[in-house]
This record gives C-alpha cells, structure tokens and sequence, in this order.
C-alpha cells in the first residue's frame, strides 16, 4: 500500500476515525505494530538526513532501561519507538536547558493548513464524509496559532457548512449527507471558531435541539446518527453542541454521566462502551461529557488520574491511547486534555480520594457525593437555571500575547532548515508528504552524529538479567553522548553539564530525563490543588465558584465552561511539549503521529491542541499569560488558548457563549 | 476489470444523476476522481427516490467501495436489504470482504452487528470465528474487541473465551486487549461464578504472568481491578505483598512494585523492601507511617521521574490524612 493511502484513508471522521482516528489503514498507533512500516516507507530521494526511519530500518531490537528480558510483540515494537525518539531527543538535547532551538515552525505550519482550505486532492474522497471535520481541524488549527480568519474564508465557511444543515437539524459529513453528531459537534465549532453574528446565526438552533433529542438513547447514550451506534463520542458531542448553543436541558443530560461511569473500566480509563477497553479519545470525551452534565462526580476520578497519568511514556515524553500501546501525537490532546479537564475537578477527586480508603488508585465507585463535589457541579450550568453563569463570562478579562509573536526568533540552528521547505508548489496531496524530515528543530550538521549515535543505540540487544539491560543502557548512553555531540561552532552555547543534565542519566535519552517535571508546588506555595469552594449571589440566584484559596481575585473564579480554577497539572508538561515539538513536527510543516508517519489535518489540530494545553496547564486558567519556563523553546511557540471541554479558541468560546446566552431555544 | 461508467449502462439509463450541491467556493474542496464524482451522483439519485431495489444494493457495494466511511450509504444499504429480506448470512460474506480492507471502520462493523442481530443466536460461532480471524491480524483491533463482546453478550458463545483469552496472552502478555476481555468475560459470563467468586485464582494468574515481565503494566492493572480497590482485601487474599518484596529484591526501582508498595502501606501492609533498596530490614527508624508514605513517593519520584508530578500529589494527598 502506498503512503498517500496511509494518508488519505486516515479517519473519515464522522466514521472511522471520528474523534480519535482508528485508522482503517494505519490504526490507532499500530501501523508498526503490523507491518513494521518505519521500516518500509522509508523515502528514496529524500535528503533531509535523519527521518525515523534510518534509525530503525537495520530492525534490530532495542531493550530500553525498564524493560523486561521476556521479548513479545509489545515490547518489540515499543523499542523501536522508543530508540526512534530518543534519536530525535538526542539531536535536541545539546540545545537544553534553555531549548531555544526547539521551535514551533509556525510559517509552515500555516502554510500547509491555508492550502487544505483551498484544495484536498482525490485522495481526501475517503474523507468526504467528514468535510466538517476538516474544516474545523484546519480552523482550530489556524486559531491556535493565532491566524487571523479573512473575511472570505468565514463566508466560505458559512456557506459551505450551511450546504451540509440538515433541514430537520444537525450536520452532515457533506451537502446531502444524513445528520452525525460528530459533524454537528465540528461544524459548530468551526462556525463558533470563525466567529461573529453572521456564523453563529447560520446554525438552526431549534432543529438542531431538536436532532439531539431525537439521537437521545435509552440509557444515557446517544445514537451518532439516525439508527446509528451508541458511544460516549456520541455523548460528548451532543453535550458540548448543547453547550455551546445554550441548548442544554435537562432532557439531553439525564443519565449521561451514569452511562460514562459504566464506560470507565477496571483500568481507570474510559472505554467506546461498557466492557470494552480503556482509551484515551473516549476518556476525554467522557470526562467531557459528565462534566458538561454536571455529573464528574459519578466517574472515579482518582482511579481515572492513575490511570491517565500512566499513559505518559518516560522515553517518549507523549501519551499513548491505551495501556501497552505506542505513543501517539494525537493523544497528546486526549490525554492531555483529559489532564486538564481533571485540573478542573480537583476537589472532586481529593473527596473521591479521601472518602475511600486512601488508596490514590481508588476511587469512589458509588459515586458519593461530597460537599465539595456537589459545590465543583455547580460550575456547571444547572440544567434548570440556564445562563446562571453567563454574566461572568462578559467579563472575564483576557490577555494577549499577540506581541510575543512579532519576535519570533530564529535561531541560527533553526533556520539552517528553512530554506529546504519544499513545500512552495506542493499540491496538496496526502502522498507528497511522505518523505518530510523527522528532523526540524534540529541543526543539520547534528545530522549524521545523531544518525550515528542512534545506530550504536540500536547496535546490542543484551540478553540478560533487567539489571544488566540497565547497565548496557548506561553505557550506550555514554557513547551516544559522544556521538551526538554536534561539532557545530556553535555548540559550545548549548554544552550541557554531564551530571546534572546529561541525556540518558537513567540509561537512554529519555524525555523524562531530559525534560524533567517542574517540581510540584507544597501546600501553601499557592499551588492550585487545594481549593475552597465559596458561594457568591450572582443574578439573584446562588453561583458556586471554585476560588483559590488566598486569591480572591476575579481570575480565579471558575468560568462555566471555560477558563478558570485550575489545579495542579500533574503530568509532564515540558515531556509533552518536548515530544509534539522534537518528534511531531513534519519541517515543511504539519504535524503526525509519530516520526516516520505522514503529517494529516487530524494529526495537526491535535498536536496543537495537546501542545496549547500542556504551555498553559501551569497557570490560573488556561488564558493567563503562561510563565516562560513552562513554554518549552522560545516564548513565541506559545500557541493561543482554547476553552478546555469544547477545544474551541477561548475567545471564540465567549463570544459564542455570549451570544447565544440572550437567545434561549425552548 | 474494466469499470463501465453509470452512463453507460443500460440499466441505469432511465437514472439522472444528481450533483453535489457544494456551493461556489466551498471550503476544503475534494479534487474527486471522474469515477468518485459519477457514482455518488448516481447515489444521490437513488437515495432522493429512496428506491429498494437490487441495483440499489449494487449500487451502495460500488460507493461503499469508494469511500466506505460513507455512513449514510451504509445506512441506506440497511433499508435497502430490509425491504429486500436479503438473506443476513450473505450480507455477512460482504461483510467479510470489506473487512479485508477497512478492519477499522466503524460503519462497517456497525453494519456488522445490525446484520448478526438479525440472524440471531445461530450467528454467534461466525461472528466470534470472524474476529479471531481479524485479532490474529492486530491483536489489539479495537472494534473486533468491541465486537466480540457484543456477540458474546447479545448472541452467546461464552464457552471457549478463557482460553482465547488465555491463548492470546501467551502469545504476548503484554496484550492489553486480551487483559481487558479476560475482565470482561469474568464478570459478564453467565456461565462463570462471577468476579468474586474468582478472585483468588484469577489474582494467581495475574501473578503468575507478572512474574514473567515484572515491569509489565497490564497484570498489575488486573489485579487491581479484580479487588476493585480493596488492598486491604487483596493483601489478605494474594501473595502479592510476597510478590512485591521479591521484586523489589530484585530490582529498588520497579514501578509497579513500588506504586503497590505504596498502596498497600496507605492500607497498613507495609513491604519493607519498598523503602530501603534491595535489603530487608525492621521497622525502626522509620518513623511514623506518614513519613513512611512520604519516602516511598519519594521512590517513586526517582524511579519514575515521568510522573513525579503525581508521586507528589499522591504524597501531599496521603499525608494530608
């Protein structure tokens, strides 16, 4: 099979792949599972020194530090991953701490989404019905990088999703094409994401009320389309529509967050449906889900924190959708997001943690319900008292860091690449991308040290004890240090102290080593994770608001679904951002799964997604102006930010929620 | 083959094809092919006469094969044999088929299930025939799991699971999947005692297999799941503590033992190999158990520096109490 296939079949997203692309031709993260294609795509013709490839293309088996001698697919598989990353981690790494060469390639980025506005090649007809999709991957995408949406592409873009309106409410993957709830969930939020009266008008609010009701399942599921399956997707797209539309009734809400909670399996995760296993696309969109039904509080939130935070790979840096699977670009989001949205429970789950017997691996099964907890629901809009919250959303400020992108620095490392883009006269076409280099926030000349280094990392597999494996690790380290030592002249400005940040301390040039954790804040150092709950009068009715303790200020009331009251972020945000930025990043631009896998609009919006939520998990709210040291690379690689339930950009999610906050659909 | 264009056919001539009403300048337009562009206009016809009929389905078979993730073809198709009482077993053949191309497509298996409902409890050995067959390809495929247990649940055929379970497991013991369907077919299967029934043998199996990949995450998410978060009861039951301690022995940084380490202390059974690396010792010096709990987070911060972050929260969380 050719590589535009492996493109273009990726995720027809009302469908295969939807949310969290199970790819019919490349799967989830198993491409390389079956067929070892890091192997076999690799590129003729393509100069660009390192790509994933090369490092594995010899197929020798590399043991990482932590495994297990017994060698299965699994663990085969995860080495090569593994050793394919931490090539890419070794070309970064003589640039740490300060990684100012580590850049997100805005210009290309852009460049490479602008295009698909205009033209998707006949290899897009497998995604035909998901053009909504597309639209609202590539607007997202803009919006993240702080693009500024032209008039003609917002009417375009109204016009064009108005030819996919069903008349009896919802959209369709296509003009003609029967209502999914995947679609309405895109196509809203690209109208919400191009913004103004004229797009949010276009959406016909009672007949879209009315599809939702209609997709409404017995049990607190909904179908995805007229007759069509059952799954949390399905749950979470309707709730986050209804949200964003001021649809939300108690009607759509019943019994969602029960029917979440059966998802949620022995792992922690949540699964499509009951029984079926944990993963990370349906835990984001159950977390979601509850929480825009008001009803976290049923799902084990401790167990589910275990259980996500254990889906970080320490070599990797990135999140894998499921227990014993390979790393992923896109769960950068679904995980981190997941992350996120579990920021935004905090005291939920520390009652949940407190009320059932200290182990932080359990959880409240039962779903009992706390003080707290029924304080944090409020957060939510009260299926009964819509727009309770609204007034706040008016005024919530909101800073800018538009000034912070005028000075974009580039590096002299980095913009050795820049005049390789051969992306000018590219068609837009899933197969012209196959060949992009895995290496662009690298230097050139780190090129063949790298190359070689990462072969030697490749060259023994010990057969031994675990212990052993530890010791070889190490050793290979060593030379691999030597080796990808860039002999730029440069170089010295990024020398690294062999004992305190030398890659591959713990055996391999890991992103847990190389990008350590912030420590997390003690009790009292104002660290987020401890929470009071207070309740204000607000519009004559009594607003719970989450407030952190000690800062009494505006910014830390929790905005409905928004912004706001944040706890502590208790995964590795610099590891992830260290990933979607050293691994994902295709140089002519585009973002991918994984090195050695082609770049696609899926991938791209969320690689963003999960890259804008792991800069700005640190803060008060997602919208304050990060600090610098939690935005790895230059400071202009920070992306804007966007409301975390409904990953729409903050600001298009206000004005959306304000507008329709004064029309209610009844 | 050589394809004949729709308008070339003579049994579709009486058929005017319908465009595609995109607009003058929409937005991420498709370049389609000459062949994608005719036959979803030939579809768009049959689907505005809502016409039932054999061409109909032949029809559907050459868009489907165009874009199978087309849900609406899909669905039209199911009116489409419903009003022709095509016979189920035969739409399953093409089910098959397709599935050589598209084994994750969630149309396809959707349809799969709408068309096993319908033949019924007899159906049942195919469907779990077929996804076998789909596992031995991508063991971890997650619609053929989620098939699987559908047909389990709605049509039957529970008797041979353990051991498909089983088998899979020892082909790669790292297999989630196959972890996660052994749970599910402990507690579900109506021909089996039960989760608590089972627990005990079912905790040795996980112990077993967790000694054969000690860093192997999935066993020890098992175990976890069979007590449903009752440590104190799991301690009690299995020798994992015995488990931790060797392990640990064996190797101070093991993750897995040290997180269960951790749980099993904030339960009250201590593993005293968890907070000094590689040596048994006694309980002095140790101070009071919250400081014991800090150390062993502490552990886990070195050990699994990824995570440190929550080794911290877990620790400000135990010691809070």
């Amino acid at each position: 099979m050719s590589d535009s296939a492996v493109s273009a079949h990726f995720l027809n997203a009302t469908s295969t792949g939807e949310l969290f692309h199970e790819r019919p031709e490349i799967g989830l993260c198993s491409a390389i599972e079956q067929r070892t294609r890091l192997a076999t795509t690799r590129t003729r013709g393509n100069q660009q020194g390192l790509e994933g490839e090369d490092l594995i293309t010899a197929g020798r088996p590399v043991v990482m530090a932590r495994d297990d001698p017994l060698v299965t697919a699994t663990s085969r598989e995860q080495a090569q991953v593994a050793a394919l990353v931490g090539g890419l981690f070794q070309l970064a790494a003589p640039a740490l701490p300060q990684a100012a060469t580590i850049q997100l390639r805005r210009r290309q980025h852009v460049a490479y989404l602008e295009r698909g506005l205009d033209y998707m090649g006949p290899g897009y007809a497998v995604l035909d019905s998901s053009r909504p999709w597309l639209c609202y991957w590539i607007l997202h995408s803009l919006a993240l990088l702080g693009q500024p949406i032209t008039p003609d592409v917002r009417n375009r873009c109204i016009d064009f999703l108005k030819r996919c309106q069903d008349p009896r409410g919802g959209y369709g993957g296509g003009p003609g094409q029967l209502p999914h709830l995947a679609t309405t969930y895109a196509a809203v939020c690209a109208l919400v994401t191009v913004g103004g009266a004229k797009a949010l008008d276009s959406i016909d609010r009672p007949a879209l009320l009315s599809f939702l009701v209609r997709m409404k399942a017995a049990g607190g599921g909904f179908h995805v389309h007229a007759d069509g399956e059952v799954d949390v997707r399905g749950s979470y797209c309707a709730l986050a529509v209804a949200h964003l539309l001021n649809l939300t009734s108690p009607q759509l809400t019943a019994g969602v967050g029960a029917y979440v909670a059966t998802c949620q399996t022995y792992e922690g995760g949540i699964g499509g449906e009951p029984g079926v296993e944990a993963h990370g696309g349906y835990t984001f969109c159950g977390l979601a889900a509850a929480l825009l039904a008001g009803e976290a509080h049923l799902v084990a939130l401790p167990r589910l924190l275990g259980w996500l935070v254990a889906r970080q790979g320490a070599a990797e840096g990135g999140f894998q959708g499921r227990t014993n699977k390979l790393v992923d670009g896109c769960y950068s989001f679904w995980q981190g997001g997941t992350a996120l949205l579990l920021q935004r429970v905090m005291p939920q789950l520390a009652a949940q943690a407190g009320g059932a017997g200290r182990g932080a691996g359990s959880g409240d099964q039962q779903g009992r319900r706390t003080e707290a907890e029924a304080g944090v629901e409020g957060l939510r809009e009260s299926p009964s008292e819509p727009g309770a919250r609204r007034e706040q959303e008016g005024s919530s400020e909101r800073e800018r860091w538009g000034d912070e992108e005028s000075t974009e620095q580039e590096q002299g490392r980095g913009g050795a690449n820049e005049g390789r883009s051969d992306g000018a006269g590219e068609k837009n076409e899933p197969r012209s991308t196959a060949g992009a280099s895995a290496k662009e926030a690298c230097t050139e000349e780190a090129q063949t040290a790298a190359d070689e280094s990462a072969e030697t990392a490749c060259e023994e597999t010990p057969g031994g004890s675990g212990r052993s494996e530890r010791e070889w690790a190490r050793k290979e380290a060593v030379q691999a240090d030597r080796g990808g030592e860039p002999d730029s002249a440069d170089s010295s400005e990024y020398e690294t102290d062999d004992e305190s940040a030398g890659p591959g301390r713990g055996g391999v040039c890991s992103a847990a080593e190389l990008f350590p954790a912030e420590p997390l804040a003690e009790p009292g150092e104002g660290g987020g994770a401890h929470l009071v709950i207070e309740e204000e009068e607000a519009a004559g009715r009594r607003t719970p608001a989450v407030r952190r303790e000690g800062r009494g200020d505006e910014a830390g009331r929790a905005g409905h679904g928004g912004t706001g009251g944040l706890g502590e972020a208790l995964l590795n945000a610099r590891a992830l951002q260290a990933y979607i930025l050293v691994c994902c990043q295709q140089a002519d631009g585009g973002l991918r799964d994984k090195p050695g896998k082609s770049r696609d609009y899926y991938h791209t919006c969320y690689c963003l997604s999960g890259l804008s939520a792991a800069q700005r998990c640190h803060g008060e709210s997602v919208e304050a102006l990060p600090q610098p040291r939690h935005v790895l690379g230059p400071y202009s690689n920070l992306l804007e930010a966007a409301d975390p339930v409904c990953n729409v950009h903050a600001e298009r999610y206000a004005e959306a929620i304000a507008h329709f906050a004064s029309r209610p659909v009844r | 083959m050589v394809r004949i264009p729709f308008r070339e056919r003579p049994e579709w001539s009486d058929i005017t094809p319908l465009e595609q009403n995109d607009g003058p300048h929409p937005l991420v337009p498709i370049a389609y092919s000459p062949t994608f562009s005719e036959a979803m206009g030939y579809f768009r016809a049959v689907l505005a006469l809502d016409e039932r009929s054999e061409r109909a389905l032949a029809l559907t078979k050459e868009v489907i094969e165009l874009n199978a993730a087309n849900y609406t073809v899909w669905q039209f198709r199911r009116r489409v044999l419903a009003a022709l009482e095509t016979p189920m077993e035969q739409e399953l053949e093409y089910c098959d088929e397709v599935a050589e191309d598209s084994p994750k497509n969630y149309q396809l298996w959707y349809h799969r299930r709408w068309c096993a409902e319908r033949v019924g409890a007899s159906g049942a050995q195919r469907e779990l025939k077929f996804t076998a067959r789909v596992l031995e390809e991508d063991a971890k495929n997650y619609h053929a799991w989620a098939h699987r247990q559908w047909t389990l649940r709605t049509l039957g055929g529970w008797e041979g699971e353990l051991a498909f379970c089983e088998q899979l497991l020892a082909e790669d013991v790292r297999n989630n999947s196959a972890w996660n369907q052994r749970f599910f077919t402990i507690q579900t299967c109506p021909l089996l005692p039960g989760l608590e029934a089972m627990r005990r043998s079912e905790a040795q199996f996980a112990i077993d297999r967790i000694r054969l990949a000690p860093n192997n995450e999935s066993p020890w998410r098992y175990l976890r799941g069979l007590y449903q978060d009752d440590i104190r009861a799991l301690a009690e039951e299995s020798p994992v503590v015995q488990v931790c301690q060797e392990l640990l022995r064996d190797d101070g940084e093991n993750v897995q033992a040290l997180s269960w380490a951790l749980d099993l202390a904030a339960a009250g059974h201590l593993v005293p190999e968890a907070l000094h690396e590689g040596e048994p010792s006694n309980d002095e010096g140790r101070g009071s158990p919250s400081s014991m709990l800090e150390q062993l987070c502490m552990r886990l911060e070195t050990a699994d520096p990824i995570r440190s972050r929550y080794w911290r929260f877990r620790s400000q969380q135990l010691v809070r109490w």
